[in-house]
């Protein structure tokens, strides 16, 4: 009769509490995602504005040797705001998060954001190291940081950590966990920008890295609150998508491959038909890529841009495409054959008829490259020729 | 909303370190068999345990419990269920394992065995997504689980009944179900107490079908 008892309560408290859920999920129901194209840039060829190319080093801290994984965003200024990690040498307990802000053509000097030590107090756990910032404005202009932190182990050991700011970086929030696996919230990693929805909620783009690598996507809603993942493929290898949107539906994502051995390295490409919440089954592009990071860009008026690494990081490529699907490399950013040299990892973003590219400079600094659309038609003509 | 984001962060982080200062000291307490003693001597070294698994720095300033934590992360509301099991057992009350049975155990080692192999990529479908419960669907399937559990009158329902309440009240920094429900830990133990105690009753049955 006891256990009758019990069991009969059990049951009503879980009707009672599945009544309760049930009916906070009808409140909270979540949109289906649509991109948003906030640009709608038309570009005149024949317009007499003049070329731009430009490039400078963004200033690092004193007596920091090493420096990788840059992100920007553009203020609603038209400033921009980088975020990088530096120390002694990568994945080291003193490598922080580091910002400089571009105002009238000159970065400021290096300002740190946080250290292992603040993410491991906010977070009450043992970290060790810090690494791959991610920055993104939303549409409130709040701005977002995302940073990987490791407690034990390599990369595949990360969590995922966000960090927001009211007041375009001067003051931010403690790091805040985010839980996206469930064995032992290990090995979720950032790398590329976050791409906005519709809603005022964004898109983070994520991947995994213990046992099998393939990429996902963290989505946001509109208070920056994280909602769910959606995983992306789970073809192993594929990893740091650089999601482009299309139009409100579509997109693509670009697909670092660290394929091992003899096998083609070709970046591959993936696309989204209903917002991001399911993907095709990726496919290989005509462009080469060994194991490096990689960022498309819609360029807004019909053509998409490719930044990476062909052969070696040593040699920092464009390539256009009309259809996103066929790519043409154009102009060789950087093109070293010493051992050691690296011109990895770019970020880059248009805003308007400026295309602005950030990227690890050796290993040693991060460079910005600022470019227009007609010194980029000019050399994509040229290349063609 | 009952508490704030700040005090519902507060207890969340409450609520982990007790879990994890608790399993140290019964962990150590084990391993060093002072319950083994007396009752007195053990009772003192678990207070003391309390204490010195929380506040002395072990390395880099972080205390035991901070170094785990960073370790494993945070562990389940069924976990935290299991701790108290195991402290039963600690203290001479009943052995906290026989209360599942092979029908639970063999759920949480395929429900987990599926949910690993679907996180670490193997399998196409997102098994884990499905736990954060956007719609009735989800949510029927959860429920539909502890209410045949619950029907079977089986010690399993109860811990996830215990956990369903948890992710209500969201107790853990995840508002997955699948984190109050399951933690690697939780599953770890399940299949080796599933391995050991099923391969030595084939191998006596086998041994006494050919005797």
């Amino acid at each position: 009769m006891k256990t009758f008892h019990c069991r009969t309560l059990a049951i009503a408290v879980l009707i009672i509490f599945a009544m309760l859920l049930l009916q906070r999920v009808e409140s909270l129901s979540i949109s289906t995602p649509h991109f948003a194209i906030t640009h709608n840039y038309s570009y005149n060829p024949e317009s007499n504005y003049s070329e731009l190319f430009e490039s400078q080093l963004i200033p690092q801290p004193a007596g920091v040797p090493a420096a990788h994984s840059s992100s920007f965003v553009t203020l609603s200024n038209g400033d921009l705001l980088a975020f990088w990690f530096a120390g002694t040498k990568e994945g080291r307990p003193d490598v922080q998060i580091w910002m400089s802000r571009y105002h009238n053509g000159v970065w400021s000097q290096a300002k740190s954001v946080v250290n292992p030590s603040m993410v491991s107090r906010a977070n009450n756990r043992y970290v060790v190291k810090l690494g791959n910032p991610v920055a993104y404005v939303d549409a409130h202009s709040v701005l977002h940081l995302f940073v990987v932190s490791v407690s034990m182990g390599g990369w595949s050991g990360s969590n995922l950590n966000h960090m927001i700011s009211n007041d375009e970086g001067a003051t931010w929030s403690e790091p805040d966990r985010i839980v996206v696996s469930p064995f032992f919230n290990v090995s979720t990693l950032v790398r590329t920008s976050p791409v906005g929805l519709s809603d005022g909620g964004f898109y983070l783009p994520v991947y995994h890295e213990f046992i099998r690598k393939y990429p996902e996507l963290l989505r946001f809603d509109a208070s920056g609150n994280f909602v769910n993942v959606i995983r992306i493929t789970n073809k192993n290898r594929m990893l740091q998508p650089s999601v482009v949107p299309i139009n409100s539906t579509d997109a693509v994502a670009y697909l670092r491959n660290s394929t091992l051995g003899d096998a083609p390295k070709n970046i591959y490409e993936v696309f989204t038909h209903n917002g991001g919440l399911s993907w095709d089954k990726p496919i290989a592009t005509n462009l080469f890529n060994h194991d490096s990071s990689v960022v498309g860009l819609n360029l807004q008026d019909g053509r998409f841009m490719m930044i990476y690494n062909q052969v070696t990081r040593g040699h920092l490529w464009l390539a256009i495409s009309k259809d996103g699907l066929n790519w043409r490399p154009f102009y060789q950013l950087e093109n070293s054959d010493l051992h050691g040299a690296e011109f990895s990892y770019p970020d880059a973003h248009i805003n308007g008829d400026t295309i602005d590219i950030t990227y690890t400079y050796n290993r040693k600094e991060i460079k910005h490259v600022r470019f227009n659309k007609k010194w980029l038609n000019h050399e994509a003509n040229n290349a063609s020729k | 909303m009952l508490v704030s984001n700040n005090e519902l962060l507060l207890v969340q982080d409450l609520l982990q370190d007790s879990i994890l200062t608790l399993s140290l000291a019964v962990l150590i307490i084990i391993l060093s068999q002072v319950y083994k003693k007396s009752f007195f001597v053990t009772l003192i070294f678990f207070v003391a345990l309390l204490s010195l698994v929380n506040l002395v720095p072990i390395y880099r300033g972080s205390s035991l419990v901070q170094f785990v934590r960073g370790g494993i992360g945070d562990v389940s509301v069924a976990s935290g269920v299991l701790l108290i099991m195991l402290v039963y057992r600690l203290f001479g009350m009943r052995n906290s394992l026989e209360l599942f049975t092979f029908f639970e155990r063999l759920l949480v080692v395929v429900l987990g065995g599926v949910l690993y192999l679907s996180a670490f990529g193997f399998i196409s479908l997102d098994v884990y997504s499905f736990g954060y419960i956007e719609n009735a669907f989800s949510l029927s399937a959860f429920v539909a689980i502890i209410f045949v559990l619950l029907i079977l009158n089986l010690t399993l329902g109860y811990v996830w009944l215990i956990a369903f309440i948890g992710y209500y009240f969201h107790l853990l920094e995840s508002h997955n179900l699948w984190d109050y429900m399951f933690d690697p830990i939780f599953w770890m133990v399940m299949l080796s107490v599933f391995i050991t105690k099923y391969t030595s009753i084939l191998i006596y049955k086998n041994k006494k079908a050919r005797d």
